[in-house]
């Protein structure tokens, strides 16, 4: 009743507001500025060097498609481009998995907001150190001779170590669900507990049991939240490459571990293609992800 | 008699150990409009979510229609309840908000859609059918809730303070909706509001609630003619309220000895001599009128106490006048101006202030 009272009030100011001034759109320069030089450019730049040409130790800015037949005709791009989507897709499922039900737990089931808060606290906890400690903390965890393993085999469970735990596919996966899924938990629990209790009521008195309030009340009210998080980790998950290269052993090629090594070797026209398509990959992911709900009427 | 809904010894203990509600017993017949009236915190809402399931009851049953519903889960109840926000599914459209419960039921689409479209009709809904709520005005939002209420075709209406979020003048028209809905449906409705005119004005009956305990369970007008506790006396109307003793009984007639000398009521409760009772007056019964050498006839069924004028004023064709009794207590008057010229009583005059008998009520002081 207030929230409408209120945005209702918003609406009539918005009515009123004179158009902004002149002198007031001077306050947008300076991010403006920022944003031209430090991203338009260098991106508009990115596509350009893409077609530059590219020799083994130099590059001239005479145009040709080379770089791109190259990327799109070779067998170990085509499938680091496969690896970097099909990564992203578990990395997506994963921490949805795992972040839904523990953001329904924050957000819905403890009421106590000191207790909610405290809990998203615990969450965040792992940022307290670098990045890279986390992901290299994975390999004492996944080792041949690691924690797992040595717990597997003292409880007798398995009699030799499970080696696909580390430096495979599926310890990037492990890394990176860890590293993101606070990114998937933050915007469902923040909407989560954004639902009225007594809407879950009324539902309830109406009839309904929880898996119909569930899948017809909680969760359409949290999909915002959803696709948040699911642009937050998307964007992250395309674009890595530390991961990989410290839990995969070199197995496990991404977009980004490629262009890495292309820098590296100073091969900037390839570099740039495939920044191109990671860059066009996720303007494509986002927006459709944006497409599932309209952010700016539910938040 | 099989009555529509039994509360027997009703108790509630929060986890903390603090009493909520404390031995609650009332009976309501098939179509009667029940209003719980109380302060804030005096457990009022706490009965109506005991009846919803919403809360868990400590002690005592719940029965509606003569089957216990205590340990029914509220989505297996036969009642449906009004959010005092409303509550209303903000990703829903109006249409779809009133059918859920139906959609609950398994009810097809077409049943669905014929049920939604005559609740739509009977409350004036149509036009903003296909809008989400959240986009509508308060009143309409608030009918929404009711239709949404209404389609499971309860036994029970539950209503806790739906006229709280409105303004004064649409809480007017909707009272008036109210009431004519409830007497047409013929269904039970139990209201819970702390605003006096509105459980005046729709209720059949009122239970005045006071921490947890009820005070007093009756008609609207007999609260104001007949309060059967001090509480009851305080809450509702504009009552004088003085205390004394018993000095004596004769048929329902009290004669009590308090600081203005002995008056007398209509006794309500046991009373017997020597005991501490209070006498209230209703403002309503009170005549003021100037002191003076012809004064007024002094008769057994009538009181009569001197007071001091504070104020007078008139507005529009009604005159309020501000008086103290001798022992301080102010006692406010009103009347019309033909019956109290502003300047027959000047602040600061004295007047005698009259009282029939059978007006004032004598109850127990504890």
């Amino acid at each position: 009743m207030t929230m409408t009272a209120l945005s209702d009030g918003l609406a009539e100011a918005r009515i009123e507001q004179p158009k902004p001034q002149r002198t007031t759109l001077w306050l947008v320069l300076p991010g403006v500025l920022w944003m031209t030089l430090f991203l338009v450019l260098p991106m508009l730049m990115m596509v350009y060097v893409s077609f530059w040409t590219q020799t083994t130790f130099a590059i001239t800015p005479v145009l040709t498609t080379k770089s791109w037949v190259n990327f799109f005709s070779s067998d170990t791009y085509l499938t680091a481009l496969w690896t970097t989507i099909r990564i992203w897709l578990t990395v997506l499922a994963a921490t949805l998995l795992v972040g839904y039900p523990t953001a329904l737990f924050v957000g819905l089931f403890v009421r106590n907001k000191t207790l909610q808060t405290v809990l998203l606290v615990l969450c965040v906890i792992p940022f307290w150190t670098s990045f890279l400690i986390r992901v290299l903390a994975w390999r004492p965890m996944l080792g041949k001779e690691g924690a797992i393993n040595l717990v597997l085999q003292g409880l007798h469970l398995t009699s030799a170590p499970i080696e696909a735990l580390l430096f495979s596919e599926l310890s990037v996966v492990i890394g990176m669900t860890q590293i993101y899924c606070v990114f998937m938990v933050g915007p469902i629990a923040f909407m989560l507990g954004r639902i009225d209790p007594n809407v879950l009521e009324a539902a309830r008195d109406l009839g309904a049991g929880f898996g119909r309030i569930f899948r017809t009340i909680i969760l359409p009210l949290s999909m915002p939240g959803v696709v948040v998080g699911a642009i937050f980790v998307s964007v992250m998950v395309l674009g890595e490459f530390a991961t990989s290269a410290a839990l995969s052993g070199r197995k496990v090629n991404l977009l980004g571990n490629i262009i890495v090594t292309q820098v590296g070797s100073l091969k900037w026209a390839f570099a740039a293609v495939v920044g191109v398509v990671l860059t066009v990959i996720m303007g494509v992911v986002v927006a459709a992800l944006l497409r599932v709900v309209d952010l700016r009427k539910e938040l | 008699m099989l009555y529509d809904l039994e509360l027997i010894k009703v108790g509630k203990i929060y986890d903390n150990g603090t009493p909520a509600v404390v031995d609650f017993d009332l009976a309501v017949v098939k179509g009667e409009f029940i209003a719980f009236l109380g302060p804030s915190g005096c457990g009022k809402t706490t009965t109506l979510r005991m009846i919803a399931g919403f809360e868990q009851i400590s002690s005592g049953t719940i029965r509606v229609r003569g089957s216990a519903i205590n340990d029914l889960p509220p989505e297996r109840r036969p009642t449906s309840m009004i959010f005092q926000n409303y509550a209303l599914f903000p990703h829903m459209t109006v249409r779809r908000n009133i059918g859920y419960g139906l959609e609950v039921k398994g009810l097809s689409a077409k049943q669905r859609a014929a049920k939604v479209d005559h609740l739509l009709a009977t409350l004036s809904l149509e036009d903003v059918a296909d809008k989400r709520p959240d986009k509508l005005s308060g009143g309409q939002r608030q009918r929404i809730a009711l239709a949404r209420g209404l389609a499971v075709e309860p036994e029970i209406l539950l209503l806790d303070e739906p006229l709280g979020a409105l303004d004064a003048n649409l809480r007017k028209t909707i009272q008036a909706e109210l009431k004519i809905l409830q007497k047409t449906l013929g269904i039970t409705f139990v209201f819970v509001t702390h605003a006096q005119s509105e459980a005046l004005s729709l209720s059949d009956r009122i239970v005045v609630m006071n921490q947890g305990r009820i005070e007093q369970i009756s008609p609207p007008h007999q609260l104001y003619t007949r309060p059967d506790t001090p509480f009851v006396a305080r809450f509702i109307g504009r009552n004088t309220i003085l205390d004394g003793t018993v000095k004596g009984v004769v048929g329902d007639q009290v004669l009590l000895e308090t600081a203005l000398g002995s008056l007398s009521g209509r006794a309500n409760g046991p009373l017997v001599g020597g005991q501490a009772a209070k006498i209230v007056i209703p403002a309503e019964a009170m005549e003021a009128r100037a002191a003076g050498p012809a004064g007024p006839v002094s008769r057994s069924s009538v009181n009569v106490v001197g007071a001091t004028v504070r104020r007078s004023d008139v507005v529009g064709h009604v005159s309020h006048i501000a008086v103290a009794l001798p022992t301080g207590t102010p006692v406010a008057l009103e009347g019309h101006v033909d019956k109290y010229p502003p300047d027959a009583f000047p602040a600061g005059g004295d007047i005698v202030l009259t009282w029939k008998a059978a007006e004032a009520t004598v109850i127990p002081a504890a």
